[in-house]
């Protein structure tokens, strides 16, 4: 029954797979795709609306706002997507190890959950700013300090529930190793939440970099990254639409883009979504 | 039950103190202190601020001195607003954040788990593309974006609602509805992703095989089992919820807590961040316990010690 | 509930509340936006402009600035000044009442002033009494009779002042709430509580009806006024810390005043309710002198040389004055032919002359200041220029505030920025900053010419000699010496509805709301706001 589903799916998958590449290739190659450079200002050019010369308009020095985008992707989906990252494979081993062995060592490591999610994270991160510096690593290391516990609380609550079936509790009783149970069983069953925490993940981490140069720990000026450009655009909101617009659509298109990738990735290397379920 | 609700109690403590002695240390690593101000203060002036609040003493003295104010339950006077103190802040701007947050749980539950039901039942439907598209949005548009993006609709240009203010229940939905977006958003994911997840376990096949309805199927069988993840975040999302949000609270100019999370830490006000950071754990620390009594209940063979 | 109900409970929602406006007015009310929370109204303790626009209005000193900011006599009638300028007597008003009735005496002052200096009570603005004699060696505790301070209620209604030098300005210093009278009975009685509404006693045109903490403070009309009772009958402010929440509640109906946001200003220049006067607080960069290569005289010359300020407040649009003097418009002895206009060749010149010809050769310098929308579009636009005028690369850093505070006090970068507003609407108040080893001078340089100016005009009694020695002072600073660039002085951008009356901008951005009144609102509001 699922075949025309199924087509559609992979084909937005394709265009999303298409889509990002382009993305990426145009924010890798930023300084030769983009008119104009991220810092250039133009005193004739200030706060114009979107048009041929500049397609996505001018902010209030007078800079092209289309290569500022551009430049900024390079920043922002590099965090975006290591934090994503990291934070899961932290989150993921650190949130299975406690929900798989459970008992006290559950408790000991959830305790230390509730601490991260307690400690006041401002503090940590502008302590990070200072001790490092700031840039692209800074701004990774502090947000995946925070932003693991949140991945590390769901997959312990997946763990736990699949412990209690059958075929892991018989594969425990027949000796299997640990490792093979974790990883081979248990792991690939939390897939489906797992993907929506990395997905949710990446434009977290984007928007909460613009909170972060709010606080002085975001891309020093002149640099530009989404999450700026839509922190700076949002004030401006009521009175030059466009700065906020094409930020905003960019992060949605994105994030659209890579949710329907993982979906149809998932339903490509999982077959069991449309027949036969795996053990 | 009884007994880990006990256990859990007791475990609280030793995780507060933790919390605490971090954040103390945290707090006095960080550069820039309470009363370092634009127009800089002669040094005998500074002396005399910082004896008051006995920041002339070495640290681990006022270390101990703010411990043993906490033993008895005084969070001290706040640096910033003076002649307050930081118990009272919190028995003032608590239950406007708690007031909102509890609408915005129920309302992003009800509409996340709402979204993530009908999307599952017809995965691939018009109605799961929207469900995706809306969840999407939800994510990637920031709060402030949305926040405004409402107030200029429906408050600037159609006058349904007051733009901001605390005023009465009409003053409460465009914060609520801006609070709630973000999480049902993500909820509706989630409970989607872990409905399909389940839906193909052998139990839901029995159930579907003896001719059930499939509404009868979701709602009765396969939904129980699938609300872990959700109970796994809907946890700490209370907790996030009811202390507030700085976001929505600067753009509504509402009375509440959550943006002593963020003014606090600007403005160094050590024991105001103490304060709420304190809160904060307390309230993590019930909703996680109450989330693994969930887990028992929605699958009775999950047992947490 | 299915989703079903949830969609009429909402729709039922949406058609209750369709007729959500502003203006439900039974009372003359004036609604204004407050931009924090008050951090105290303890006029002691207080040092911030929020908690100054309530306390202003709820309080009255001895004296009180006009419109021009000239000190005039109010809670005291007249005062001399004697003994050449080092002792004053103010004589007080009879019929000043506290709004419980007892009448305000000089003794109330006393306790007030000394209450200030008191190192206990830890007040940060105690400074603004050290011209009184003994008020620094108490305040820092090297004295511990409070009696020894120049300060004394000769009987209830004669207070006298001794100085430790003729202060041509303090009956400017005494329109500051740190000096208002106080109650010594009711500070006492309820310690730290007593600045709640039911417990204050005050003695302004209005008294504290309400405070509601991080939300609003609402005032009434007092009564028992000694001036002509105000004209509206409550105040109320509410806590909006957002400019463009503020501006969009003024547009709804919900305030009568409100600070436009600088990108909100293009638009509504022009329009019949905006309103622009200029305010005291000036903004620089600052460098420092004892870092290359801005030890350097040619090269802080050249830098302060190559900024064309005029294009900076285009671009930032708060009607910001362009400068290149630091005293500010609508000051004594603003002086607009000093300081170093933009000329970018006899800056390429100067920086060639420096040993780096074209910027060739420069160290890679970092410009720092504190994370904030309008520092960075000034951070970039300078660091644009300097590219462009001097051929040199600057690198920016934004610091989060207290960071930056920080490391200004311990090792200040080669190049900050930072803003001043005045304490006291005097030259001195600006110029004092620079003198060598000053507590704001952060820029590491002292002149003792400079220093020997400015101690000279302080206690000049004669205005045209005071100016002079300003500007000879003036010129050692931003011509011959540059250990800052002056950029521009701010603005500040309102909108007011119409159908306000007697309310009075003023460079010090002091609030009097005492003169302010609502002609009918009724008709102002279908005549004037546009809105409904």
């Amino acid at each position: 029954m699922g075949n025309a589903r199924l087509h559609t799916g992979h084909r937005r998958g394709w265009i999303s797979l298409i889509f990002l590449v382009a993305l990426g290739t145009a924010a890798l190659g930023a300084s030769w795709f983009a008119p104009y450079g991220y810092q250039q200002q133009d005193p004739r050019a200030m706060l114009l609306p979107p048009g041929w010369s500049h397609l996505m308009g001018t902010d209030l020095l007078g800079r092209d706002l289309f290569s500022r985008m551009l430049y900024g992707a390079r920043l922002s989906l590099s965090i975006g997507l290591s934090t994503a990252l990291i934070s899961v494979l932290i989150g993921t081993v650190y949130g299975a190890v406690s929900g798989y062995v459970g008992g006290r060592t559950d408790n000991v490591l959830m305790r230390w959950v509730e601490v991260v999610y307690s400690l006041p994270d401002l503090l940590l991160i502008i302590l990070i700013s200072v001790l490092i510096g700031r840039g692209a690593i800074g701004i990774l290391l502090a947000l995946s300090l925070v932003s693991w516990v949140t991945v590390a609380r769901v997959i312990r609550g997946e763990v736990l529930k699949i412990c209690t079936q059958e075929y892991i509790v018989a594969a425990r009783a027949a000796g299997a190793p640990h490792r093979v149970i974790l990883f081979r069983h248990i792991l690939p069953n939390t897939a489906g939440p797992l993907l929506v925490t990395v997905i949710y993940r990446i434009p977290a981490a984007i928007l909460a970099e613009s909170t972060l140069s709010f606080i002085g720990l975001g891309v020093p000026p002149p640099f530009s990254s989404w999450g700026t450009l839509a922190n700076d655009g949002w004030a401006a909101m009521k009175f030059y639409p466009h700065l906020i617009i094409f930020p905003a659509a960019m992060i949605f298109a994105t994030i659209l883009a890579f949710n329907s990738l993982g979906e149809s990735a998932r339903e490509r290397l999982d077959p069991g979504r449309t027949g036969t379920r795996r053990g | 039950m009884l007994p880990l609700v006990l256990r859990r109690l007791v475990s609280a403590i030793p995780t507060l103190f933790i919390v605490a002695t971090l954040s103390f240390v945290l707090m006095r690593l960080v550069p820039g202190g309470p009363f370092d101000r634009e127009k800089k203060l002669p040094p005998a002036i500074q002396a005399n601020v910082e004896r008051k609040y006995h920041l002339d003493e070495p640290v681990w003295k006022q270390y101990l001195l703010y411990m043993g104010s906490l033993a008895r339950g005084d969070f001290g006077p706040s640096y910033k607003y003076l002649g307050r103190s930081v118990n009272d802040i919190l028995r003032e701007a608590f239950p406007v954040s708690l007031q909102l947050g509890l609408f915005s749980l129920v309302l992003s539950v009800l509409c996340g788990v709402g979204t993530g039901i009908v999307s599952a039942w017809r995965p691939g439907s018009w109605l799961d593309r929207g469900g995706g598209l809306f969840s999407v949005l939800g994510f990637s548009l920031p709060t402030f974006v949305l926040g405004s993006l409402l107030v200029f609709s429906l408050a600037d240009s159609l006058h349904f609602f007051p733009p901001a203010l605390w005023e009465g229940w009409r003053f409460t939905v465009l914060p609520v509805v801006t609070l709630s977006f973000a999480p049902a958003a993500f909820l509706a994911r989630l409970c989607r992703a872990s409905l399909l997840e389940v839906m193909e376990k052998d139990f839901v096949r029995t159930a579907r095989a003896k001719g059930l309805r499939e509404s009868r199927v979701i709602l009765r069988h396969a939904l129980k089992n699938a609300l872990t993840p959700v109970v796994s975040v809907v946890g700490p999302l209370t907790a996030g919820l009811v202390t507030g949000s700085f976001v929505v609270e600067t753009i509504f100019s509402l009375p509440g807590m959550g943006k002593h999370f963020v003014t606090a830490v600007t403005n160094r006000d050590y024991p105001l961040i103490m304060g709420v950071t304190l809160m904060y754990t307390v309230l993590i620390i019930l909703a996680n316990m109450i989330v693994d009594l969930l887990y028992g209940i929605l699958d009775p063979r999950v047992r947490v010690e | 509930m299915s989703p079903k109900h949830f969609l009429i409970i909402a729709l039922a929602l949406l058609v209750g509340c369709a007729q959500a406006e502003g203006d439900r007015r039974e009372t003359a009310a004036f609604r204004m936006n407050l931009s924090s929370e008050p951090p105290t109204l303890d006029w002691s303790l207080a040092t911030d402009n929020v908690s100054f626009d309530v306390i202003t209005n709820i309080m009255e000193g001895l004296t009180q600035f006009d419109k021009d900011l000239h000190p005039r006599p109010a809670v005291a009638q007249r005062w001399e000044v004697l003994d050449g300028g080092r002792r004053l007597v103010f004589h007080l008003r009879k019929d000043v009442r506290w709004t419980d009735g007892k009448p305000v005496t000089a003794r109330d002052f006393e306790y007030s002033w000394k209450r200030l200096l008191n190192p206990a009570t830890a007040a940060e603005y105690s400074y603004f009494l050290y011209d009184l004699v003994n008020a620094k060696e108490y305040n820092e505790g090297k004295i511990t009779d409070p009696n020894l301070v120049g300060v004394k209620a000769l009987d209830d209604f004669t207070l006298e002042v001794r100085l430790i030098a003729p202060r041509a300005y303090f009956p400017s210093i005494t329109t500051f709430m740190v000096t208002f009278p106080m109650r010594r009975d009711i500070v006492e009685k309820f310690g730290e509580q007593w600045t709640e509404p039911r417990n204050m006693v005050t003695n302004g045109p209005f008294r504290l009806e309400r405070w509601q903490h991080d939300y609003k403070v609402i005032l009434a009309r007092n009564p028992s006024y000694y001036g002509p009772p105000p004209a509206l009958e409550r105040v109320e402010m509410y806590v909006v810390p957002e400019p463009n929440t503020a501006l969009t509640l003024y547009e709804t109906g919900f305030l009568e005043v409100v600070n436009l946001p600088p990108l909100a200003i293009p638009r509504y220049r022009g329009h019949p309710e905006y309103v622009t006067a200029p305010q005291l607080r000036g903004y620089y960069y600052g460098f420092n002198v004892e870092k290359k290569p801005f030890s350097d005289v040619r090269v802080r010359k050249a830098f302060a040389m190559a900024i064309d300020k005029t294009r900076l407040t285009r671009i930032l649009q708060g009607g910001e004055i362009p400068t290149n003097s630091w005293v500010p418009k609508g000051m004594l002895a603003y002086n607009p032919e000093i300081g170093l206009r933009f000329n970018p060749r006899e800056a390429r010149r100067l920086l060639a002359e420096a040993g780096y010809p074209g910027g060739k050769g420069f160290p890679r310098v970092k410009a720092v200041f504190n994370s904030d929308a309008v520092n960075s579009l000034v951070g970039e636009f300078l660091q644009a220029q300097w590219r462009e005028h001097l051929g040199v690369s600057i690198d920016l850093d934004n610091q989060e505030w207290k960071v930056y505070l920080k490391n200004l006090k311990a090792d200040p970068p080669p190049l900050f920025r930072l803003g001043w507003g005045a304490d006291y609407p005097d030259p001195d108040n600006f110029l004092n900053l620079f003198v060598t080893g000053g507590g704001n001078n952060n820029t590491k340089w002292g002149n003792l010419r400079y220093d020997e100016l400015i101690a000279r005009a302080a206690g000049e009694p004669d205005e045209r000699t005071r100016v002079d020695l300003y500007n000879r002072a003036q010129k050692i600073l931003s011509e011959e010496e540059v250990p800052i660039i002056p950029l521009f002085v701010a603005a500040q951008n309102m909108l007011l509805k119409p159908y306000v009356r007697g309310f009075e901008v003023n460079a010090m951005d002091i609030l009097y709301l005492k003169r302010v009144r609502l002609a009918d609102p009724k008709a102002g509001r279908n005549g004037g706001s546009g809105k409904g």
